[in-house]
């Protein structure tokens, strides 16, 4: 098998050493994506979800214990290329105003492949095709003021000028969060089609178990800075794992046959989706 | 009997500002809010919701249109601190609005500023912190608080101010799983105790709590009802964005099949459905 474009071991990060207010963000993380894996870090606030987020791509770098392996680069070590990690593996955050440099769309997208020394038809090719691939038509959007864009536009106008450095890896942190349900179906669409047809690694950060359940090949879930545990979506989100005892919930299709077999109902336990907890009400209760 | 405790009437807002054409963020809205009523606001990113909740308190004065709170005319400056301390807003970012160093003087500060005095102001810090179950958190530094307890927090120091209306602006978006669940109950204590409550949410299994919704669409009110309301016009409520509960996706789909039920709107209303129904059959 093929080096995994991220492979973290027994990570641990402290944040303000030696002092007062020293706190252990990570104490013992281990983390794996593959190439054209979608994987979901999950969690509650506090567990260390963004933390180890900046460590994939270079934003932090371990101190003291712990590996982090990014394109099979070690960042702790000194040649390792910390430019060349930012530019391939993008980072989208919740609040896409910080992220934007530009009074207008198509220069805040042009931003990045501009200080990589793009310039002239192929830079306008760039931010065009990034624009494409999210959903923004270029003449429509390329000359619209940034700070009149909706929050789903926003959104997506960080997530182009991200892709617009062709990366190999996204990682998303909460980057649907507050986007109304088509906003956040449009930033999910481009996500599965980024993987689909350039099968770019995803890792997405999020507190929606619905979401997660939809999207994700793979679960790692943190809390109190370790990782508690990591399978297969169905395998994490299904009733077998003590999610609350990670301070987490299942999808709400989950909670409601869960309940349901609570209640007395014979029914398989295992949907993690709407569709699946629809079949397992009919196949219990059907006349 | 119910009454009106804010009427919105012909509401419209416009931001301007140099060198860009006006936004108008709000058109011609009228809605009443009953006291102690509990409303959810919905609609697309950008549709005018939290315009308008900084409408219903005189955060914002309105361009056109009257919003009045207990008969107060929002747009009469002598009334401001009148109707601030009968509307309390919580916005989705806590952190920007904590001044104190200890959860308790945080709570304390906004009934502190009204003159509340002193054996009186510390029945309703404990009394705050005990409904949003930070009792045990009050000498903490609310910056070593986690997301969910920093926005109880929030609640608090509005609650200790003993408004009649409390309006949450998307204050749960942020909030992992657990501490969404905690809020949605702590909004459900605080409305058997009475309290008006105006909650601005992307989730529909939120919005289905409530007695009324409100859609807005590009700062129209396009729709208003009951949930069940709301939530039988699919059609409508897809042309805006926005999505069904998924308890009630799942009853419809259930309906579809051939199954006499009731569309329910919340997970609590299915799965009692269902158990009802089941109990009935076999007994």
């Amino acid at each position: 098998m093929a080096e995994p474009l991220i492979a973290i071991t027994a990570l641990r990060h402290t944040y303000l050493p030696g002092t007062p207010m020293q706190t252990d963000a990570l104490r013992d993380v281990d983390f794996t994506l593959h190439a054209g894996e979608v994987v979901a870090l999950v969690g509650p606030s506090g567990a260390g979800k963004s933390t180890l987020a900046h460590h994939m791509n270079g934003l932090l770098r371990p101190a003291v214990t712990g590996r982090v392996r990014v394109l099979g680069q070690d960042t702790a070590s000194r040649s390792c290329d910390v430019r060349a990690l930012r530019r391939q593996v993008g980072l989208v955050f919740q609040h896409p105003h910080q992220q934007m440099l530009e009074q207008l769309v198509g220069d805040d997208i042009a931003y990045g492949p501009a200080q990589l020394g793009l310039d002239g038809a192929a830079l306008r090719e760039r931010v065009h095709e990034a624009m494409e691939a999210v959903g923004l038509p270029f003449e429509r959007y390329v000359d619209r003021q940034t700070f009149a864009l909706s929050g789903g536009e926003m959104r997506r106008v960080a997530l182009a000028g991200v892709l617009a450095l062709r990366p190999r890896v996204l990682v998303m942190d909460e980057a649907t969060t507050g986007l109304d349900p088509a906003g956040k179906e449009q930033v999910l669409q481009v996500v599965h089609r980024l993987h689909a047809e350039r099968g770019i690694g995803i890792v997405i950060i999020s507190n929606d178990m619905d979401e997660v359940a939809g999207i994700a090949d793979r679960v790692v879930v943190l809390f109190q800075g370790r990782t508690v545990a990591d399978g297969p979506t169905r395998e994490i989100l299904g009733p077998g794992l003590d999610l609350p005892a990670h301070g987490l919930l299942r999808p709400t299709a989950g909670q409601i046959v869960d309940r349901l077999a609570g209640g007395g109902l014979p029914i398989d336990r295992s949907a993690i989706t709407l569709a699946e907890a629809e079949e397992a009400v009919w196949q219990a209760i059907r006349p | 009997m119910s009454h009106p405790l804010i009427e919105i009437e012909n509401l419209s807002y416009v931001y301007e500002s140099q060198g860009a054409d006006p936004v108008r963020a709000l058109d011609d809205v009228s809605a009443i809010i009953d006291d102690g009523s509990y409303l959810a606001i919905v609609g697309p990113n950008g549709s005018g919701k939290s315009t308008l909740a900084k409408c219903l308190n005189g955060l914002l004065r309105p361009t056109s249109g009257q919003v009045r709170v207990m008969g107060l005319d929002t747009r009469d400056p002598a009334q401001q601190l009148a109707i601030r301390s009968k509307v309390a807003v919580a916005f989705q970012n806590p952190d920007n609005q904590f001044v104190a160093t200890t959860v308790e003087e945080e709570v304390a500060f906004g009934p502190e500023n009204l003159g509340v005095p002193h054996p009186e102001l510390e029945r309703r810090v404990r009394s705050a912190l005990v409904d949003t179950d930070l009792a045990d958190r009050g000498s903490d530094n609310p910056r070593l608080l986690s997301a969910g307890e920093k926005s109880r927090l929030a609640v608090a120091g509005l609650l200790a101010m003993r408004p009649r209306c409390l309006v949450l602006d998307e204050s749960t978006a942020m909030l992992d799983p657990v501490s969404r669940a905690r809020m949605r109950e702590l909004l459900g204590r605080l409305r058997h105790d009475g309290l008006t409550i105006v909650l601005i949410t992307h989730y529909m299994d939120e919005a289905a709590d409530a007695e009324r919704i409100l859609v807005l669409d590009r700062g129209r009110l396009v729709l208003q009802g009951r949930p069940d309301e709301v939530f039988s016009q699919e059609e409508h409520l897809r042309a805006v964005g926005l999505t069904q509960p998924p308890a009630r996706a799942i009853s419809s789909g259930l309906i579809r099949r051939g199954l006499v039920l009731e569309p329910a709107l919340t997970a609590d209303g299915l799965v009692k459905a269902l158990l009802v129904r089941q109990e009935a059959l076999h007994g």
